[in-house]
């Protein structure tokens, strides 16, 4: 069985999504991408705007969820900062 | 004369100041490193731990410092020694310990901030109000990083990975270079032998940042 995913994976299962979808996605994809309830989703998209990872935008079609600067950055750096925290043991609930 | 400062044999105290000058620099990578990855993730316990790291590097720059100054002066009297040493013993008190505690706040996930407090209050008053506050010193530092490492030894048996048994055998070792200087007034080899197990526990961490680049 695969390890339950902590905060740190689950931002970055979300951000890769979007980025994958060329920087911008609906919330119902992203939901489906990141493997994710509609509550949990609801709560990390919310720590992710507040982390300044993502934008949220309103359209006619409704939300959507753009990656930031902020949120590349996190991606790109992703594998050293997780490699720290794990042995550190600086991992967050 | 031959200075005896620190219960340190008089030989060793240059070597003891690049040791200490060693110390500063690694716990000063390791903290900037964190703070960096703090900015990145904004994860909390990032920028406490970049806090608890560079506490304690301020404490061996402030020792080394000091010691540097002391070998310098040669016309210092005796009692500027004292002082000196004094001033060194409150630095070497508060930074180390203030990193200790900011550590096991990590470690032990408190959340309730008065308990916090009350264990600073605790830790501090005790460490300041004994007159043999330097033994005083070594054995709080001792009771913390037993509660430290044993929080880093759960973290290995949970995650039995290199980087996270290389963390846990670095603070174990810093545990012992702690018990050892509890010993120092006994026999001055004790303080030359502490410097040697920081000197491998402080590597370790090193090792471990540097695997955490590593691709």
């Amino acid at each position: 069985m695969k390890p339950k995913r902590d905060r740190l994976e689950i931002f970055h299962d979300m951000l890769k999504a979007i980025s994958d979808r060329n920087g911008k996605i609906k919330p119902t994809h992203l939901m489906y991408k990141s493997n994710l309830s509609h509550t949990m989703l609801n709560e990390y998209l919310q720590e992710l705007i507040k982390r300044k990872f993502i934008d949220e935008i309103e359209t006619s079609e409704g939300k959507s969820y753009t990656i930031t600067k902020a949120g590349l950055e996190y991606m790109e750096k992703y594998s050293a900062i997780i490699k720290f925290v794990d042995s550190f043991g600086l991992e967050e609930e | 004369m031959a200075v005896t400062y620190y219960f340190a044999p008089s030989w060793f105290i240059t070597f003891g100041i690049v040791f200490e000058a060693l110390f500063a620099i690694i716990l000063i990578t390791i903290s900037l490193t964190a703070y960096r990855f703090y900015q990145v993730s904004k994860q909390y316990k990032l920028k406490l731990f970049a806090l608890a790291f560079g506490s304690i590097a301020l404490y061996y720059i402030i020792k080394s410092l000091i010691n540097a100054n002391l070998i310098a002066s040669e016309n210092i009297s005796r009692a500027q020694l004292l002082d000196l040493g004094q001033l060194s013993l409150a630095a070497h008190i508060f930074f180390m310990l203030a990193g200790l505690i900011i550590l096991l706040y990590i470690s032990l996930n408190l959340k309730n901030n008065r308990l916090f407090s009350l264990l600073i209050l605790i830790i501090f008053v005790t460490a300041f109000v004994s007159r043999n506050n330097i033994t005083i010193f070594y054995v709080i530092s001792t009771i913390l990083l037993a509660y430290i490492t044993l929080h880093y030894y759960e973290i290995y048996k949970k995650k039995p990975q290199h980087n996270t048994l290389l963390v846990c055998i670095a603070f174990l070792l810093l545990l012992l270079a702690n018990l050892d200087f509890i010993l120092t007034s006994v026999h001055s080899i004790f303080y030359v032998l502490g410097h040697f197990i920081e000197f491998t526990s402080y590597l370790l961490f090193l090792i471990n940042l540097i695997l955490v680049f590593k691709k």
